[in-house]
């Protein structure tokens, strides 16, 4: 029996061209459907685990996907904007804890997230190096995103204008990078972190200037009557936030009318998530969604879109397997004088059938191997690549 | 040679001597372990402005430790935390701020939500908006900064009261294990606030017309809830005022005569001498927004309405 095998891989390194065609094309019938499995239970995984941890969020009425995708994923399908005394009323209630979110702007690099400090505990987030965020315009960023780009305490990032045409619009913000995150194999890993009220100065909602009451020139001051100052657009914002300018950085309007894009609640226990459940129901600018069961939805067309084509991955899988038996087949007649050579040189018919099967071993386990490698370095892979590939 | 014959109770007493300290030291230390113990679950909580501690301090007693980062020669509302202060307020266990706009540096820092408790909350529809601040808006846009809200929430002992109240809930809610302790503190303290409400109330009853002045705009709440008629000046006790200032005062005075002026503190010598001589006595009327050099809040507010009373006879 060895010597059929020393014979067969002496036979399949002489024609290695042949045999490397071979165990590709075979492997590559095997790797594929393993590798669509692989991603899509990884996906699964993630998605799910990020949801079980997530069980409730609410949003404005509207797409619960995108509401989902963009407070969990930090995806760039933007919600309608949920006004942020949601935040304060859910507190209130007595029933949960809420964390506020806005998501709606990026720096070059990254979504910015704009949040309280109770998310970093919600999530577990520990500060690598520097500090956690302290003063209005300072950021944190994600372990993933500081290695990208070699972001360290002491650097700054810019937040990418919105409107690059809206020439009286807002200035981007200049912000002082005073943290960097642990990684913890999370979508937090790819973001900047920002207090929530630095969102709102991004937003607009909130800036600084020069002391209205101190100004003297008619073109920067529009009105000023009894106790009213109008200034124009030509007065100069501050766009970044410094030890010296902080004070002047103020907000207009009320709060609780600011927007966020999603808040993440914590009920108290299970009575609470259905007295809360209860009183979303009927709200006409607000619904509450628990988001694993938004999750099932989205996967359940994720899997009936892989069972199609695990369909279609089968029948090219048996043409395929044909085609090869046909090959085989077809290459014995060729092989007909080299059998003849063995049946000269004494040996028998079991003997043949020994050295083809030997050969035939051979090239599923070499095919074998060659899937385990590739299905180990996707494995490797898979958590960053679904994270990049399919959910951001 | 001589030699000395050493005594095993010699040697004895030389071995405890040397030793002594090293002995005094694990007595001590052993001594202190059960209390550090016990302060290290304590429930940690920070809070704004010194009244917020004295409640909470009467309230929590032991079963609490309460920081109050602000330096003591500070004004805490116009104070703003560096980043060690700022530590303490994120890393604790509960957060008390005044609210009504008395922390200016909640809109500026970034703070945990879930653990900051707006004692003023309750009678948030009856904050005090400033008629006279400067307000400001952006090009076409309608004014929108209505201006500074009245923050010395505490002057009206009922608010006051309230604002203990909050405490109070939170703790028991907190760390239900003690709440009975905390039942009894606070009504011992409820008590107390209570007279003080009584009291304001008894005195400003023996002349309610009796027109007073405010040297600075801080008894908002004070004169709303003791229905005391007043008006209010920018004077600080510490600085000279000017002839513009004096000139308002008379403005006052010529429409509403008035025989006393509140303050925060006691006022220069010159102000006070010039002020009798327009027969206004100065009477000492102090928020206690920080830690008095003696006393504490109650004694401070016993001693402000003593003060009080020179109005009314």
């Amino acid at each position: 029996m060895i010597d059929s095998f020393y014979l067969a891989w002496r036979y399949l390194r002489y024609h290695r061209l042949r045999t490397l065609l071979l165990v590709a094309s075979l492997s590559l019938i095997g790797f594929v459907p393993a590798a669509l499995n692989q991603l899509l239970d990884e996906s699964q995984r993630q998605l799910m685990a990020r949801a079980d941890s997530t069980p409730l969020i609410i949003g404005a009425r509207g797409s619960r996907m995108d509401l989902v995708m963009n407070a969990l994923y930090f995806s760039n399908d933007f919600p309608t904007p949920l006004a942020a005394g949601t935040t304060g009323r859910v507190m209130d209630s007595g029933l949960a804890d809420a964390i506020p979110l806005h998501v709606r702007f990026k720096t070059r690099l990254a979504p910015i997230v704009g949040t309280t400090l109770d998310y970093f505990d919600f999530r577990g987030l520990a500060i690598r190096d520097g500090r956690q965020l302290g003063m209005l315009g300072e950021c944190v960023v994600g372990g993933a995103l500081a290695e990208k780009y070699n972001l360290k305490p002491g650097d700054h990032l810019i937040s990418a204008p919105q409107d690059l045409f809206d020439m009286a619009g807002v200035y981007p913000l200049r912000m002082s990078v005073v943290g960097v995150l642990e990684k913890n194999g999370s979508p937090d890993d790819e973001v900047t972190f920002v207090d929530i009220q630095t969102a709102w100065v991004i937003d607009g909602l909130g800036h600084g200037h020069q002391d209205i009451e101190a100004i003297k020139d008619n073109a920067l001051l529009l009105e000023s009557r009894d106790n009213t100052r109008r200034a124009s657009q030509k007065l100069d914002y501050y766009n970044e936030i410094t030890e010296q300018n902080i004070d002047s950085f103020h907000f207009h309007g009320d709060p609780d009318t600011f927007p966020l894009t999603a808040v993440i609640v914590l009920p108290h226990n299970e009575k609470s998530a259905a007295l809360l459940k209860g009183r979303y129901l009927t709200a006409d600018n607000a619904q509450l969604i628990a988001t694993p069961e938004v999750i099932h939805e989205l996967l359940e067309n994720i899997f009936r879109i892989k069972r199609l084509m695990d369909a279609i991955i089968l029948v090219v899988a048996v043409a395929m397997g044909l085609s090869v038996i046909l090959i085989f087949l077809l290459s014995l007649r060729l092989r007909a004088r080299e059998i003849e050579t063995v049946f000269n040189l004494g040996g028998s018919r079991s003997m043949v059938a020994q050295l083809i099967m030997a050969e035939i071993v051979l090239i599923v386990l070499l095919t074998t191997a060659v899937c385990v490698l590739l299905l180990g370095w996707l494995d490797s892979q898979s958590s960053d690549w679904v994270r990049y590939l399919l959910i951001q | 040679m001589q030699t000395y014959e050493i005594y095993p109770t010699h040697r004895f007493g030389q071995f405890w001597k040397s030793h002594a300290s090293i002995a005094l030291f694990l007595i001590l230390t052993f001594a202190m372990l059960p209390m550090q113990t016990a302060m290290a679950g304590n429930l940690k909580v920070a809070v704004s402005n010194y009244p917020l501690q004295y409640f909470a301090q009467r309230i929590g007693g032991d079963k609490i430790t309460v920081s109050f980062p602000a330096p003591a020669t500070v004004d805490p509302a116009f104070w703003r935390p560096g980043q060690s202060a700022l530590s303490v307020y994120q890393q604790t266990d509960l957060i008390f701020v005044n609210g009504a706009g008395y922390e200016k540096w909640v809109q500026r820092t970034s703070l945990p939500i879930r653990k900051l408790v707006n004692t003023s909350k309750a009678f948030t529809a009856q904050y005090i908006y400033e008629e006279d601040a400067i307000v400001h808006s952006h090009g076409d846009a309608a004014p929108h900064s209505h201006g500074d809200t009245a923050f010395t929430t505490w002057l009206d002992f009922d608010q006051a009261i309230l604002q203990a109240q909050a405490i109070y809930e939170t703790l028991k809610q907190r760390q239900p294990a003690d709440a009975d302790l905390f039942a009894a503190n606070w009504s011992t303290l409820l008590r107390d606030m209570r007279a003080l409400d009584e009291q304001a109330r008894e005195i400003v009853a023996r002349a309610p017309d009796r027109f007073l002045i405010g040297s600075h705009p801080v008894y908002q709440y004070l004169a709303r809830r003791y229905q005391i008629p007043m008006a209010s000046l920018h004077w600080e006790p510490d600085m000279a005022p000017a002839a513009g200032d004096w000139r308002a005062l008379q403005a006052i005075i010529d429409n509403n005569p008035s025989h006393s002026m509140l303050w925060e503190d006691e006022p220069l010598n010159e102000t006070t001498r010039k002020l009798k001589e327009m027969g206004i006595n100065s009477l000492v009327f102090s928020p206690c927004a920080n830690v008095p050099e003696s006393g504490d809040w109650l004694t401070v507010m016993q001693q402000n309405l003593q003060n009080l009373q020179r109005a009314y006879q």
